[in-house]
């Protein structure tokens, strides 16, 4: 083969790279840009620029509602996930123990069952356990499928973290509570705060399992799919719009807060 | 001697089924320098954790000032430690990290603020306090490492490697530091090396250890002309071994077979040697004379060089018998000056009898 | 020796155990046992009874679903496969290290933006009078039928499925030994066959897991199915909800979620010992 040949192929190639970006961000896209469409039925020619898709979920309290429940359920998950995360991370960097392995497993396995499969497992359980339809049912499934997450993002930071430093912290006088409050988590923090948005972004989207436990606690997405199941209704790119821009201003702060690492980040082990 | 500060005694540490350390015994006294010097995997960090309380003994017991310490929990001793990566806390300015053990001891801001100043004053990083970790270069990184152990004014430091990640020029300026610094404040330093210059440049006593057990404890002096075994004169270096058998004795003068002629050496007139018995004998590379003619009487031999290597203001040279036998000999340069040094040439090495020194049968493998 | 129970230690190991025993592994449990429940007059009352399985396992939509399920699954992973591969191929071997990791960046994006809004998206643009078709419309093609058609699941589990799969090609493929390929090619073997017999042995596992992935997320998704797909014939994950949105038929739910768990186990088995086989 020459090196023409060579040109031709990677000339393909990289516009296939280009057509199969362009599959993947077409419907992102064309949510927003019909997100400020006049027409009800999107259509080419575009019609004019409008704001009234937005005006109509501005005084939609049915969205505010939806906002308002979203938030409670993204922040106290978020929190909770995080919360085990942490922990579930630094058990598994610093000990090991019998069935560690089955722990693990333990942690990490929820993200690999089928969200609808979870959802009816959640829904028979409270109501079985009598929190069905309450707000706390959805907290409590989020943080389940958020957690493997935080424990993640965690546990990558520790990896950074020399275990000689919490050792110095023990040789220089520091009980094990007081080397996890002034040397751990100081280490680890932008991963918690990393795991924090992380986590809340997770739980802003997520719909199967919220759809089935909340009840009259819809979130943001499960409002999306009730309205899907209604008419064809342009509301729902300007909700999406909106809800995309709030997750990925987290998951930004997530990956800025995630890059700091230029402190101590070498990982020196011993004899 | 006063009484011993720190007493190791009969402690052994296995790992599942490996053994760290077999059951040694060591006492140290208040003010000692002492070095514990082997290659990695020997023991010697698992030997200093103990001490400092980061790995429990399976065996025996460690005691302090007569105080067993077994139970207690590192933060529970006095025994801080400067780490071989430092591990100072990357979150923390100077300042910060040196406070750190007065913190742990709720001293209050003020006092804190005031020790760590005088300590960062001593280790001369004063102007540094404000400064970030990754801000500093390794041999400042060094003296706050220093500074945070010492802080707490302790009667014991242990180092383990400290000087491992600096370059050549900063370890010998660093050695100064700490030796200055052990004499003034008088306190009992337990440092871990696989440094031999190292522990010979700094150490009251050195601790030399293999496979979990020590092989000798004495002063540089000792270990470098008197090693106890085969294993302590491999590895300090720069000695020749000589294995033979037992020819004859006369008087105090024993002479041994070996396979590229007869070899006399010294001993003390009690000895117990027989005719016969496998020995070893040291010969310092230090210790071997060269001259370019035939001197004739004992230990003297027809050699050619091999290879010759200038280290500073001393030559070392790797000689070679006819037979094959290979010499390690260094000198100083100037004593070299006479002759002209050039692979090939046929020189004549020797070395007087009261400087061939008998490994003791015992530890012979 | 007598163990002390160290608190500290438990105190960061227990956390996880208590909660994922109570929400995690307890709700599949529970549902698990909720198979052998009764409903009486729309209640679930505890009952030790088969008759669930055997109204499910006996009816020929469950199987038809079943089978269609597993098939549109497997389209699903075939399809992102090969459409995610050569994209991989190319992020890995033909762009600068930068290009990929910018690259990698922009695929993670689409797992933050709400899936439902996508497929809303997809709905529109693929309408009969939706843009697709009056564009293609222009150069006198078209209009074509492709919501509520197969077409339309699968358009819909691309999106779902392929930057996951092409992020997690690309890992596995970049990692690949450029020696062992700059060796393939100076024995004289061409493109194609360094492509079948050294990249792609050596970048199995990540291919595959993929592909596991793939099949996972198109296994148990309902949203294109239903509404891209037209949920006729239903998938599993359609039946679940219709069967327990509707008729509180929640014993009967889980044992389609029973089955579809079984069915997943095995599959991801499967394609666990074919990664980790070793080469004849």
């Amino acid at each position: 083969m020459n090196i023409q040949g060579n040109r031709l192929i990677n000339f393909i190639l990289k516009s296939y790279i280009g057509l199969v970006f362009l599959f993947i961000f077409t419907p992102i896209i064309t949510s927003l840009v019909f997100s400020f469409n006049s027409d009800r039925f999107a259509s080419i020619p575009l019609g004019s620029f409008t704001l009234k898709w937005y005006e109509t979920i501005y005084n939609d309290p049915d969205v505010w509602d939806a906002v308002r429940t979203s938030i409670i359920v993204a922040v106290s998950s978020s929190v909770l996930a995080t919360g085990i995360g942490f922990c579930t991370a630094y058990t598994d960097f610093r000990y090991t123990f019998k069935f560690k392995n089955a722990y693990l497993a333990l942690a990490l396995l929820p993200p690999t069952i089928p969200l609808i499969i979870m959802a009816l497992a959640m829904l028979a359980w409270f109501s079985k356990i009598g929190t069905s339809g309450s707000i706390f049912s959805v907290i409590i499934a989020h943080t389940v499928l958020c957690a493997p997450f935080a424990m993640a993002v965690i546990r990558l930071r520790l990896q950074q973290m020399n275990r000689d430093i919490e050792a110095a912290a023990w040789n220089l006088g520091a009980t094990e509570w007081a080397a996890m409050r002034y040397v751990v988590i100081p280490f680890v923090k932008p991963a918690i705060v990393s795991a924090l948005c992380l986590t809340m972004a997770v739980s802003f989207d997520e719909f199967a399992v919220a759809w089935f436990v909340s009840g009259l606690n819809k979130t943001i997405p499960v409002l999306i799919l009730e309205i899907l199941q209604g008419n064809v209704d342009p509301q729902i790119n300007a909700i999406g719009t909106f809800v995309f821009i709030t997750t990925m201003t987290l998951v930004i702060i997530a990956q800025l807060f995630f890059m700091i690492r230029s402190q101590g980040s070498e990982n020196n082990t011993n004899e | 001697m006063n009484e011993p500060q720190i007493e190791f005694e009969r402690i052994t540490k296995r790992y599942n089924n490996t053994i760290a350390v077999d059951d040694i015994s060591l006492s140290i006294s208040a003010g000692e320098f002492v070095a514990i010097m082997g290659s990695s995997g020997c023991g010697k960090t698992t030997t200093l954790r103990m001490l400092a309380g980061l790995e429990v003994p399976t065996d025996g017991e460690i005691r302090l000032d007569g105080k067993r310490l077994n139970e207690l929990k590192p933060h529970e001793r006095e025994t801080p430690m400067v780490w071989q990566s430092l591990a100072l806390f990357p979150f923390l300015n100077v300042q910060k990290n040196v406070e750190f053990g007065l913190k742990t001891r709720g001293i209050s801001p003020d006092m804190r603020k005031e020790r760590a100043k005088k300590w960062l004053e001593k280790l001369e990083i004063a102007d540094l306090s404000e400064r970030r970790i990754d801000q500093l270069s390794g041999g400042q990184r060094q003296r706050v490492a220093l500074a945070r152990a010492l802080v707490t004014e302790p009667p014991v430091l242990l180092l383990d490697e400290p000087l491992s990640a600096l370059d050549a020029n900063l370890i010998v300026r660093m050695q100064s530091v700490l030796s200055r610094l052990q004499r003034d404040l008088g306190i009992t330093f337990v440092y871990v090396t696989h440094s031999q210059s190292e522990a010979f440049a700094m150490a009251d006593r050195v601790v030399i250890m293999s496979k979990g057990k020590i092989e000798q404890v004495g002063t540089p002096q000792d270990v470098f002309r008197r090693p106890a075994s085969r294993f302590v004169a491999e590895f300090v270096g720069s000695n020749n071994i000589i294995s033979g058998t037992v020819k004859s004795i006369d008087k105090d003068i024993l002479e041994l077979e070996t396979s590229f002629g007869a070899v006399f050496s010294q001993v003390s007139n009690n000895a117990n040697y027989r005719t016969g018995n496998a020995l070893d004998v040291v010969i310092s590379a230090d210790r071997i004379n060269l001259s370019t003619t035939d001197l004739a009487g004992n230990n003297v031999f027809q050699c050619r060089i091999v290879s010759e290597q200038f280290v500073g203001s001393i030559v070392s040279l790797l000689l070679e018998l006819e037979n094959g036998q290979e010499f390690r000999v260094q000198k100083q340069q100037h004593e070299l000056d006479r002759i002209n040094l050039q692979s090939g040439q046929t020189l004549w090495l020797s070395w007087s009898t009261n400087h061939a020194y008998i490994l003791d049968s015992s530890s012979n493998n | 020796m007598i163990k002390k129970v160290d608190t500290y230690a438990l105190t960061w190991r227990f956390p996880l155990i208590i909660w994922q025993l109570l929400f995690f592994v307890g709700p599949l449990v529970f549902m698990i046992s909720i198979t052998f429940f009764l409903v009486k007059n729309y209640r679930m009352t505890e009952a030790f009874e088969m008759k669930n399985w055997i109204k499910m396992l006996t009816r020929g939509y469950f199987w038809d679903a079943y089978a269609y399920t597993l098939w549109l699954a497997t389209l699903s992973t075939v399809i992102t496969s090969c459409i995610a591969f050569p994209a991989s191929y190319a992020l890995s071997f033909k762009v600068s290290e930068t290009t990929r990791r910018w690259a990698i960046f922009f695929l993670i994006i689409p797992f933050f933006t709400s899936y439902l809004v996508r497929t809303f998206s997809w709905y529109v643009v693929l309408a009969e009078s939706g843009v697709f078709n009056s564009l293609i419309g222009e150069i006198g093609l078209g209009p074509y039928k492709i919501l509520n058609t197969q077409v339309g699941t699968i358009i819909g589990y691309l999106t779902f499925c392929l930057p996951l799969v092409i992020i997690l090609q690309t890992l596995s493929l970049a990692n690949v030994d450029r020696n062992l390929i700059e060796a393939a090619y100076n024995l004289g073997a061409g493109w194609a066959r360094t492509l079948l017999t050294v990249i792609v042995p050596s970048a199995k596992v990540g291919l595959i897991i993929g592909a596991v992935f793939c099949f996972i997320l198109s296994y148990g998704d309902f949203v294109s199915p239903y509404y891209l797909g037209g949920s006729k014939p239903p998938t599993l994950s359609i039946l679940i909800i219709d069967t327990t949105k509707s008729g509180q038929q929640w014993p009967r739910a889980a044992v389609v979620a029973v089955m579809m768990m079984s069915t997943l186990m095995i599959v991801a088995f499967a394609a666990i010992l074919a990664a980790y086989r070793k080469p004849r």
